[in-house]
């Protein structure tokens, strides 16, 4: 069975959030997958795709926020890419809202879990979230 | 504030030509009320708005204190400025700029102003003196202050550089074993495998400096300020206050900067004499890991090479935090909003810190290339695995970026975007060029990864392939 969602997060804010809930024991996205890059920047249309190829049911990609990103603009590189990421998906049948873009801060675990949490659920549910 | 002038305002400051009229002291008509810049001369370059400062606060501190202190004297006597302009200086009037026939305004909406022919524009452009480099004011000088990093002498001088270096592929005879002092060649043809040798010795003779630290559990969190250069300064000293309230931690110090020689023997003093066992460095380090990447700045690859190449403090006893951009410079917070989120980024801090989880430390680890497998929970994790670590010097990139030969279809976006400009486009038989890293060059920014829109480049633990290979690892059953 696949897993429910794959997490492609930057190793910088969105990981220090992931780790403040990990110590705490808290768990925010299921049984999900999570890959960790240096920077969203350097996710690509592809590995996205390949993610819902592969069977996932949903998609998160989770960033630092804008002006944060360490390495300048690469952050930005990815955000640009989301709406033709969207556009192929829906081309190829799979929801929009499958896809979750979320941008955090380090202290934001609280934040990132109750988003992650509402995008499990939206996608039992058919509907998605934003943030 | 501004170059809009306030004349509506009536508080006696005095106005002369649309705008605020001052003395030589920058005092306005009001004696409590100094003036300068653009509001005061009209728009000017920032040169003549620096120099209104200076005069601004003498006045200020006149006014307050009645002491009358003389400016400083910038002055160079010892500098004839007629000899950099002698030899090679061809006196050349300005080129012509062409304009359009006065026939041809009367019938059109052309711009006027035609451009510079091509061998116009290369003789205009070559009458740069290059004067704007240095105005040979000095005040660098003094703005270095303690660091005394600027040698203002201005005579040639042949340098020996030191290198953490154990020896040479081309040498008569082997150096011996610790520092050695080289000059070496960048620009020679076999370079990068010089340079790949000399990164082997160093990291060898790095490994030999690394100290052995036996301190006692607990962690000693140092803040810097950045030389007070930051924005919420003010908040600095509460958080001290309470960071030494946190359990586990040992003591909070304020340093002024961890990038200076004196901040990083600072940093290590309390390790080396087993005072504790780790130390949280909020200061602007993103990592505590032995590379540069696009973020990093000149501050933070001094800083780190303070702690780790000089003082060999082992990478895994240091946990950093971002204090200065995440908080202390966000003039858009204000001060309880600043202070709540560094107690929070703190807190965070401090608690990776007394675990061992590192976010970096985590990512080398994945790519083993880490020495140290940290474990949450190991307050002094032990040293596992004694293989030699490929992560290069501070200035360094061991393992530089590549370009998938089959992937590139040389767009040169990748040689547009590299900020070392180590990228460049070599000629393929099929006449579509294809992109080559410069080994010597590349410091595994990744940029090239981001904007490339093939996937092309690849680099250790940070490249599609590394991606990939990690989202596939989720799926059982599938392979690369």
């Amino acid at each position: 069975m696949a897993p429910r969602i794959v997490i492609f997060s930057c190793q910088w804010a969105p990981h220090y959030a992931l780790q403040s809930l990990y110590r705490r024991g808290r768990r925010g996205e299921g049984d999900g997958v999570r890959v960790l890059t240096a920077c969203v920047g350097r996710i690509g249309e592809d590995v996205v795709l390949e993610a819902f190829r592969l069977g996932t049911a949903g998609v998160a990609v989770l960033s630092c926020l804008p002006g944060h990103c360490r390495h300048g603009l690469d952050q930005e590189r990815f955000h640009a890419r989301v709406t033709t990421l969207r556009a192929i998906i829906e081309t190829l049948g799979i929801p929009a809202d499958r896809l979750l873009v979320g941008a955090f801060h380090p202290h934001e675990g609280e934040q990132l879990a109750e988003c992650l949490e509402k995008f499990v659920t939206g996608i039992g549910t058919a509907a998605g979230v934003e943030r | 504030l501004g170059q809009h002038v306030p004349i509506e305002l009536d508080f006696q400051l005095g106005f002369g030509g649309g705008r605020i009229a001052v003395d030589n002291r920058q005092k306005t008509g009001h004696a409590r009320i100094f003036a300068a810049g653009d509001a005061v001369r009209g728009p000017d370059s920032v040169i003549w708005a620096m120099a209104d400062g200076q005069r601004t606060a003498l006045g200020v501190h006149a006014s307050i204190s009645g002491e009358t202190v003389a400016p400083p004297d910038w002055t160079r006597t010892d500098y004839d400025r007629s000899t950099a302009l002698r030899g090679g200086i061809v006196k050349a009037a300005r080129r012509k700029v062409p304009h359009i026939p006065i026939a041809r305004r009367r019938s059109s909406f052309a711009e006027v102003e035609a451009r510079y022919r091509e061998k116009d524009a290369i003789a205009e452009a070559s009458r740069c003196l290059q004067c704007g480099i240095c105005c040979e004011c000095g005040a660098c000088v003094a703005a270095c202050g303690e660091a005394r990093a600027i040698d203002h002498a201005g005579t040639a001088a042949t340098l020996t550089l030191p290198l953490l270096a154990a020896g040479r592929t081309d040498a008569a005879e082997p150096v011996a074993a610790g520092v050695g002092h080289l000059l070496f060649d960048c620009s020679a043809p076999d370079a990068a495998a010089v340079l790949d040798r000399l990164r082997d010795d160093a990291h060898t003779a790095l490994q030999a400096r690394r100290r052995t630290i036996t301190g006692v559990p607990g962690v000693h969190v140092y803040l810097c300020t950045c030389n007070d250069s930051v924005h919420h300064r003010d908040i600095v000293e509460p958080l001290a206050a309470e960071v030494r309230t946190l359990p586990g931690v040992v003591d909070a110090t304020i340093i002024n900067a961890a990038c200076q020689q004196g901040g990083g023997e600072t940093l290590a003093a309390g390790l080396i004499a087993g005072e504790h066992g780790r130390i949280l460095l909020a200061a602007c380090l993103c990592c505590p890991l032995e590379i540069l990447c696009g973020s990093c700045t000149h501050q933070r690859a001094r800083a780190k090479g303070f702690l780790f190449a000089r003082e060999g403090i082992p990478l895994h006893l240091v946990e950093t935090l971002n204090l200065r951009d995440e908080v202390l410079n966000q003039g858009g917070l204000d001060r309880d909003a600043a202070l709540r989120l560094a107690r929070r980024s703190l807190a965070s801090g401090v608690a990776r810190a007394l675990s061992g989880v590192a976010v970096a430390t985590n990512t080398a680890t994945a790519a083993g290339d880490v020495t140290e497998r940290l474990l949450p929970g190991d307050s002094m994790p032990a040293r596992r695995d004694d293989r030699p670590s490929p992560l290069p010097l501070p200035g360094c990139a061991i393992t530089p970026a590549d370009i998938d030969a089959e992937l590139c279809r040389g767009c040169g976006t990748c040689v547009r975007n590299c900020p070392q400009e180590a990228i460049d486009l070599q000629p393929r038989l099929s006449g579509i060029p294809v992109a080559r890293v410069a080994p010597a060059l590349c410091t595994l920014c990744g940029r090239c990864l981001a904007v490339c829109p093939t996937g092309a480049p690849n680099a250790p633990f940070a490249g599609h392939r590394q991606i990939r290979e990690s989202l596939l690892a989720g799926f059982p059953g599938e392979r690369p």
